[in-house]
């Protein structure tokens, strides 16, 4: 918004903040800011009004020691949600398909995890809540739309990108064609999810959702930048209309990194306040759909890896475990809970998991050279 | 349903699922003829099929229905003697939930004090050092008096030591006081296990908690002589 309001106050692009509004390092900056500025200031202006309202967590039964989680105020994702919200308005290039596919996709994902927090807090416990069908199918719309976009013929990529898949460290994309659309559905499903499971302790899902925004911003910034890209023998994600270059969705990454690092601020050991559904649903949300856009959907599977053990132990437990063989393979599942069943306390757990994210974040961005 | 079809869906229904229902409702009744029941389904050791096996369990009945059986006997009146035939099988099984879920009815026999041999003891003191589960060392630890012998403290001492959950810990300072309430062993033997015993761990959370079980621990021990 400020984009435009700069372009119409000052024609000739004369003045500093003009100057400084063509550099995308200038931007992200700004919307770190922001964002985090946000995120800190009305935050603890609604503790009181979410507990007054009742918005607060209940104990859950199958938890293991998780009686000092009670009371405490949930959507805590209502202001990462708002404070990344503001920052991408403000600061981003509006007429970019990428922003605006983003914001959409970012909206339905916020509002579904909004309504199934609501749903639980009216109802009173924790299982409540939206249908795990309709949850599916809101998720699995998302993915087909993102796919459409993707290789139909209003897609944003050149040509030569749409339907195919690149692997990391492998220079050569591997042709998929339609099949873009069922890879896109799954992995959106995948990722929304996997953020999901993984809030389940103070700051455990904020500190490696921030990595991963820092690792995909790179990546975007990378992409979408024509020396850069040929630089790392990348493909450039650069269309031919205007408005159209990856290197907008950094500002969105950190946007995204100053409202966590906000949130974090009050959701770190002992936590103030939980994100909650919407929280995650939004994060998951906006992290499967900058992979997409940049094409480093496999790459996620290491810029991320915490959320992918996280899924994939509790695919393994309720899945292979409970309902095909009749017993745990783990303690407990996610996994983050399993060690807490042996016995780690929460905070050792949640920084230790920090620091693995940032050991396979920077794997992943090793695979900008080795490739 | 009655007691017989349950028991009768609980032994040959051919989903495991729906035996591990009828297992669940058995256990909830409290009779002798569900009692009876559940003690054949504990008696069940046959194999499984062989893919069950590359999966890590061997035995046709699954974790869970091993499980729900020795919980569910938990629930009934049991005596040390119903239960006997089948405490090896239960106590060294590959699935955990099942040794706790044993263990917790052990340690209640032992402690309404049914009539066990030495022989028996020394086994399940044996049995007790070599587990890590914090589920089955509550439970062990629980009628640690009842088990083991005076010249083993110190090693289950040192074994506690190695276990990283507070809950484990706690367990044994509660059950070292309980041994010098009772007096069943002399000050000065407790003290050195107390002494052998580390009140602090890099894993452990409450420690405010277990201090003040450990000082208790002392108070009760400096009384006692």
């Amino acid at each position: 918004m400020i984009h435009f309001l700069s372009q119409w106050l000052d024609p000739e692009g004369e003045t500093f903040l003009r100057l400084g509004y063509r550099f995308i390092s200038f931007r992200a900056g700004l919307a770190f800011l922001l964002a985090l500025l946000m995120v800190l200031f009305i935050l603890p202006r609604s503790f009181r009004h979410f507990s007054r309202r009742g918005w607060v967590n209940r104990q859950r039964s199958y938890m293991i020691d998780a009686s000092s989680k009670e009371g405490v105020p949930v959507m805590g994702g209502i202001h990462i949600f708002i404070g990344s919200m503001v920052a991408i308005v403000l600061v981003c290039d509006l007429g970019s398909v990428y922003i605006l596919a983003l914001l959409l996709c970012g909206w339905a994902f916020f509002a579904l995890g909004l309504i199934d927090d609501l749903m639980k807090v009216r109802a009173g416990h924790h299982d409540a809540g939206i249908s795990r069908a309709v949850k599916y199918g809101v998720q699995i719309a998302a993915g087909v739309f993102l796919g459409w976009l993707l290789i139909g013929a209003y897609s944003p990529h050149p040509e030569d990108l749409r339907g195919t898949l690149h692997v990391p460290t492998i220079k050569h994309a591997i042709e998929i064609g339609w099949w873009q659309i069922p890879l896109t559905v799954l992995f959106v499903v995948f990722i929304s999810n996997a953020v999901n499971f993984a809030d389940g302790m103070d700051g455990l899902a904020t500190g490696p959702s921030l990595l991963t925004f820092f690792g995909l911003g790179i990546f975007a910034y990378i992409l979408g930048h024509r020396i850069w890209s040929s630089h790392f023998l990348f493909f450039l994600v650069e269309g031919e209309i205007a408005h159209v270059n990856t290197s907008e969705l950094v500002v969105v990454c950190f946007a995204m990194m100053g409202a966590l690092m906000g949130f974090l601020w009050y959701n770190t050991f002992p936590a103030t306040i939980f994100m909650g559904d919407c929280g995650s649903m939004y994060l998951g949300g906006l992290m499967a759909t900058i992979s997409v856009f940049i094409k480093q959907e496999l790459l996620f599977l290491l810029l991320g890896a915490f959320f992918v053990v996280e899924v994939v132990s509790v695919f393994i437990q309720d899945y292979i475990g409970i309902k095909l063989l009749g017993r745990r393979l783990l303690f407990r599942a996610p996994y983050h809970e399993n060690l807490k069943y042996l016995g780690y306390s929460e905070p050792k757990i949640v920084v230790r998991m920090w620091i693995l994210s940032a050991a396979f974040m920077a794997l992943g961005l090793l695979s900008i050279k080795v490739r | 349903m009655d007691l017989a079809s349950l028991a009768e869906t609980a032994k040959v229904h051919p989903l495991w699922s729906r035996r591990n229902i009828a297992v669940k409702a058995i256990g909830s009744i409290t009779s002798e003829q569900a009692r009876d029941h559940l003690l054949e389904i504990v008696a069940d050791r046959r194999p499984s099929s062989w893919w069950r096996r590359c999966m890590g369990d061997p035995l046709h009945q699954v974790g869970f229905i091993r499980r729900n059986a020795w919980q569910g006997l938990y629930q009934q009146e049991v005596h040390l003697h119903h239960i006997r035939p089948h405490l090896d099988h239960g106590l060294s099984d590959a699935y955990y939930e099942v040794r706790a879920a044993c263990w917790k009815l052990l340690a209640r026999c032992l402690q309404e004090g049914h009539e066990t041999s030495p022989g028996e003891k020394e086994k399940w003191e044996q049995g007790l050092l070599k587990e890590n589960n914090v589920e089955i060392l509550e439970a062990g630890l629980g009628c640690l008096e009842r088990v083991v012998s005076p010249d083993r403290l110190m090693d289950l001492a040192s074994h506690v030591n190695a276990v990283k959950h507070w809950r484990v810990r706690a367990a044994y300072l509660e059950a070292m006081e309980r041994l010098s309430r009772e007096k069943t062993m002399d000050a000065q033997r407790l003290r050195d296990a107390l002494s052998r015993f580390n009140m602090r761990s890099e894993y452990f959370r409450p420690i405010f908690m277990l201090k003040e079980k450990g000082a208790q621990l002392e108070k009760v021990i400096r009384e006692s002589t």
